[in-house]
C-alpha cells in the first residue's frame, strides 16, 4: 500500500482504534497479575518455609518448584494460546482462579507444612527422605499453583497479538509482566509484609488477581461493543 | 512506526525447521540460565552490602525487575527497526556479557562508598531505602535492559501473529526452566566451589554462548554475517579478560552489620589491613571469615555481619546463654542450642557438664570456623552440631530437652526472624522435658523498650512463667537481654537461681574475667513488661506478622542516622 495522505490516516486510525482501551487495558491486567505473582512467590516461599526450613536448599527447592510451575504452565497454555476462540475470556477465568488460589494459599500452606511435619516425624525421615518429602510439598502446593499463573503471559500475548501488531504485543506485554513483577517485590516486601502480615497480604495479592480479571472483562466488552470481537476472535 | 511501515522493509519471518526451534530455545534457555546466575550472585553481594533484610531482597528484586522491562520496551523499539533481529538479539546477550564487568567493578567499589554514606549523611528512612534501590539499580540496570532487550527481538524474527501465543509460551517456559538450572548451579556449586568471580565468569560465558547460538540463526535465517567475521565478537575474550583481572574479594565484607565497629571505610580498610585471615570459605549462604587483629582477638565474621569474638565481653554473654538457662532447669543432662556463632554457649553447656548437647547451625561454613574460638566439636553423643534449619528440625525430630537455649542472629533477617516468632517458641517448648526452659536471647542494644513489652508478650502466650535477665558490661547496661521460659510457675524460686548463678559462675569467670556478680540482673521494668502482657495494643511477634524483624531494621538505622547527627 503507498504511503499517501489518506491510507497513512486510515493506518493511524486502525492503530489507534486496535491498540487503544482494550490494549491498555489487556497490559493493566498483565501488570497487576505480574504483581500478584511476585508477592504471592514472596509470601509463599516465606510461609512454607516456616515448616520446611529456611536451609538454602530448601529455599531454593520452593523457588524452583514455583518456577517450575511457571515453566510448564507457561508452555502448556502456549499450545493452545493461538487456537483459543478467545484468549481474554480464558484469562478470566484463569485470574479468578488465581484469586481464589490467593485468598485461600497462606491457611493451605500453613496446613500443608503441618502435613510435612506429621508425614516426616512418622516416616524418622533421614537427610534424604527429608529433602525427598520437601521437594514433593514444594511441588505439591508450590508448582501446582504457578501453573495457573504461568499461563497468564503466552494467553495474554496471544490476545494482545489479535488487537497490535506483533512487536507491540509481544514487547510491550512482557515489559507490562516485568514492570508488574518489580512493583509486586517492592510493594510486598516494603509495605505489605511489615504492615499487613502474610494472610492479608496475600488477600491483596487475591484483590489484584480480581482487578486483573475485571481489566479483561471490560476490555472483552468494549471489543464487544465495538463490533470487534471478531479481531479478538 | 506502524507495523505496516516495519513490515515493508522487515524480511518476512523465516520458517524454521526443527533444528532451528531446537537451537533457538536453547539459546534462550542459556541467555535464562545466564540471568538467574548474575542475578543471585548480584543478591548475594548486595546483601552482604544492605544487610541481609526483607526489604533490601525486595528492593534488589523489584531493581532487577524493572530493568527487565526497560530492556523489553528498547528491544520492542528496536524489533521495528531491525532487518536481523536474532543478530540484535546475539548483540544483547554480548551486551549483558560487557555489562556484567561494570557490574563487578561496581560490587568492588561501591560498598565503601555506601558504608561511608549512611555513616555520614542525615539520611531518613525513605531515602536509605532509596538509596538501597538505586544502588542495586546502578548496578544491575545495564545488563538487565539487556537481558530485557532479547525476548522482544527474538520473538520478531520468529513470531507470526497467529502463532504468537505459542511462541511466548515457549521461549517463556524454555527461559525459566533455564533459570532454574541457572538459579540451583550458581548457588550450590559455583559460588561455594569457585567464587562469586567464577561464578560470574561462568554466567559470562554461557551469554556469550546465547549469542553465538542466535548468531548462528541470524546467519541461517535472515543472511546475516557470521559471527565469526563480525568484530564485535572479539568482545568475548576481552570480558572474560577483564572478568579474571578484577581481584577477587577477599576478607569480611563492608556493609550496614559493620556501623557499630567502624565509622568509615577507610577505617575499616586500615584495620583490615593489619588483619590475619585464619579462616575464609565461600558458602550457600555467604563468605564465613575468621580474622585476628593484631592484639590477637579472633572474630568470626558472616558476610558482612560479625557474629562473635573472643573477647571477654563477647565471650561472657554467650558463655551467660548457657550458664543462665542451666541454673533456671531441674534437670541438665541434655541441652540443645540454636545456633552455633564461635561456639561459646555450646562449649558453656558441655563444660557445665550437660550429657548431651546438641547446636544446630544453618551455616556449614560455621562448623570448621567455629573451632578456631573452641577448638573441634567431636560430633559424638556428648557434644554435636547438626546443619540443619534449627525451626525444622525441631518441628521434624521428636527428641526432648531439658535446655532450648535460642541464639540465632540478628531478627533483621527473614530466616532469623522465624526463630523469634510464637510459633517457634511453642515448637520449643513441645520438645522440653519437664521441669525444662526454653531461654530467649535479644539483642536489646537494637531493641526500643515497646519491642522488649511485644517480646516478653509473646513468650508469654506459650510459657506460664517468663523471667527476663539483663546482661550488664561496663559502659553497656542491659546491652542483652535473656528470657527464660518455664513450663510451670512451680519451677526454682528466684533465690534459688540466684544461688545457682554464683555456685556455677566460677566456672568461666576464672578464666574470664567480664564475668562477675554485676554481669546478671534482673531487667528493671519488670511491672512494666507485666502490664505489657494485658495490654492490647502491645501485638504479638507471630509467623504471619513478625513484626520485630521490621523494628530491628528501623531502630538499627535510627541509631545509625542519630549518630551521625552528633
Amino acid at each position: 500500500m503507498p504511503k499517501t495522505p489518506t491510507n497513512m490516516a486510515m493506518s493511524s486510525n486502525n492503530t489507534r482504534v486496535s491498540s487503544g482501551w482494550p490494549f491498555r487495558l489487556l497490559l493493566l491486567m498483565v501488570f497487576t497479575a505480574g504483581s500478584a505473582s511476585l508477592l504471592y512467590e514472596v509470601v509463599w516461599i516465606r510461609q512454607l518455609g516456616m515448616s520446611l526450613g529456611s536451609t538454602a536448599l530448601a529455599s531454593s527447592v520452593m523457588l524452583s518448584a514455583f518456577l517450575g510451575g511457571l515453566a510448564f504452565g507457561s508452555w502448556l497454555a502456549g499450545r493452545r494460546a493461538d487456537s483459543l476462540a478467545s484468549p481474554l475470556r480464558a484469562l478470566l477465568r484463569l485470574e479468578l482462579v488465581a484469586a481464589l488460589i490467593g485468598a485461600l494459599s497462606v491457611p493451605a500452606l500453613a496446613v500443608a507444612g503441618r502435613a510435612y511435619v506429621l508425614v516426616s516425624l512418622s516416616t524418622n525421615a533421614t537427610p534424604e527422605l527429608s529433602l525427598l518429602l520437601r521437594a514433593l510439598f514444594s511441588f505439591v502446593v508450590m508448582c501446582i499453583p504457578a501453573i495457573v499463573f504461568g499461563m497468564t503471559f503466552p494467553l495474554a500475548t496471544a490476545a494482545a497479538a489479535r488487537l497490535v501488531d506483533v512487536q507491540k504485543a509481544s514487547g510491550w506485554v512482557a515489559a507490562a509482566s516485568s514492570f508488574g513483577s518489580a512493583v509486586g517485590a517492592a510493594v510486598a516486601g516494603l509495605y505489605l509484609e511489615p504492615m499487613l502480615g502474610l494472610t492479608r497480604s496475600a488477600l491483596v495479592g487475591a484483590g489484584l488477581n480480581v482487578m486483573a480479571a475485571l481489566c479483561v472483562l471490560t476490555a472483552a466488552r468494549m471489543l464487544t461493543r465495538r463490533g470487534d470481537l471478531a479481531s479478538e476472535k | 512506526m506502524s507495523a505496516r511501515t516495519n513490515a515493508e522493509h522487515a524480511p518476512s519471518k523465516a520458517h524454521l525447521t526443527p533444528a532451528s526451534v531446537a537451537i533457538l530455545l536453547l539459546a534462550y534457555g542459556l541467555s535464562g540460565a545466564a540471568a538467574l546466575a548474575y542475578e543471585v550472585s548480584w543478591m548475594r553481594e548486595l546483601s552482604s552490602m544492605f544487610g541481609s533484610t526483607a526489604y533490601s531482597a525486595a528492593l534488589m528484586l523489584s531493581a532487577f525487575m524493572t530493568g527487565l522491562g526497560i530492556g523489553a520496551l528498547l528491544g520492542t523499539r528496536r524489533a521495528t527497526h531491525t532487518r536481523h533481529p536474532l543478530r540484535d538479539a546475539a548483540h544483547a546477550e554480548l551486551a549483558v556479557a560487557v555489562f556484567s564487568v561494570v557490574a563487578l567493578l561496581g560490587l568492588r567499589y561501591l560498598p565503601s562508598i555506601y558504608f561511608d554514606m549512611i555513616q555520614q549523611w542525615n539520611m531518613s528512612g525513605t531515602v536509605f531505602l532509596a538509596v538501597q534501590f538505586g544502588i542495586s539499580f546502578l548496578i544491575m540496570v545495564l545488563p538487565t535492559m539487556a537481558m530485557g532487550a532479547t525476548y522482544p527481538l527474538v520473538i520478531e524474527a520468529v513470531g507470526r501473529k497467529h502463532e504468537l501465543g505459542g511462541w511466548a509460551g515457549r521461549l517463556y517456559s524454555c527461559n525459566t526452566a533455564g533459570a532454574i538450572i541457572g538459579s540451583l548451579t550458581t548457588g550450590f556449586i559455583l559460588i561455594p566451589i569457585i567464587g562469586l568471580k567464577g561464578a560470574l565468569i561462568t554466567a559470562a560465558v554461557l551469554s556469550s554462548c546465547a549469542a553465538i547460538l542466535f548468531s548462528i540463526l541470524a546467519t541461517r535465517l535472515s543472511n546475516a554475517p557470521s559471527f565469526l567475521r563480525s568484530l564485535e565478537f572479539a568482545l568475548v575474550p576481552v570480558v572474560l579478560l577483564a572478568l579474571l583481572a578484577i581481584p577477587a574479594s577477599s576478607g569480611a565484607a563492608l556493609g550496614l552489620g559493620q556501623v557499630y565497629f567502624y565509622e568509615s571505610s577507610t577505617q575499616y580498610k586500615v584495620a583490615s589491613s593489619v588483619r590475619e585471615i585464619l579462616y575464609e570459605e565461600e558458602g550457600t549462604y555467604s563468605r564465613v571469615t575468621v580474622y585476628e587483629d593484631g592484639w590477637g582477638l579472633r572474630t568470626l565474621a558472616n558476610g558482612a555481619l560479625d557474629e562473635g569474638n573472643s573477647g571477654d565481653t563477647d565471650k561472657g554473654t554467650t558463655t551467660m546463654l548457657g550458664l543462665v538457662p542451666a541454673a533456671s532447669a531441674t534437670s541438665t543432662e541434655s541441652a540443645l542450642v540454636v545456633g552455633l556463632g564461635t561456639g561459646y554457649t555450646s562449649l558453656a553447656y558441655h563444660q557445665l557438664g550437660f550429657d548431651h548437647v546438641t547446636t544446630v547451625e544453618i551455616n556449614p561454613e560455621v562448623v570448621p570456623a567455629s573451632s578456631y574460638f573452641v577448638g573441634e566439636i567431636p560430633q559424638d553423643d556428648t557434644w554435636r552440631v547438626i546443619v540443619d534449619d534449627a525451626r525444622s528440625h525441631l518441628l521434624t525430630n521428636p527428641k526432648t530437652y531439658d535446655v532450648i537455649a535460642s541464639e540465632p542472629s540478628w531478627p533483621w533477617s527473614s530466616s532469623v526472624a522465624a526463630l523469634f516468632t510464637e510459633e517457634f517458641m511453642s515448637t520449643a517448648k513441645a520438645r522440653l522435658n519437664p521441669g525444662g526452659v526454653y531461654c530467649q536471647w535479644l539483642p536489646n542494644y537494637l531493641l526500643e523498650p515497646r519491642d522488649v513489652e511485644m517480646m516478653y508478650k509473646t513468650m508469654r502466650q506459650v510459657y506460664p512463667r517468663v523471667d527476663v535477665w539483663a546482661i550488664n558490661f561496663p559502659g553497656a547496661p542491659e546491652s542483652e537481654l535473656l528470657l527464660i521460659g518455664y513450663l510451670d510457675d512451680t519451677s526454682p524460686s528466684h533465690e534459688e537461681i540466684v544461688t545457682r548463678i554464683s555456685e556455677l559462675r566460677p566456672t568461666f569467670s576464672r578464666d574470664n574475667p567480664a564475668i562477675t556478680s554485676e554481669t546478671l540482673s534482673v531487667y528493671g521494668d519488670m511491672p512494666g513488661l507485666e502490664r505489657a502482657v494485658n495490654d492490647p495494643l502491645v501485638p504479638l511477634n507471630t509467623d504471619d506478622h513478625s513484626s520485630l524483624e521490621y523494628r530491628v531494621f528501623w531502630n538499627l538505622l535510627n541509631n545509625v542516622i542519630s549518630q551521625s547527627r552528633e
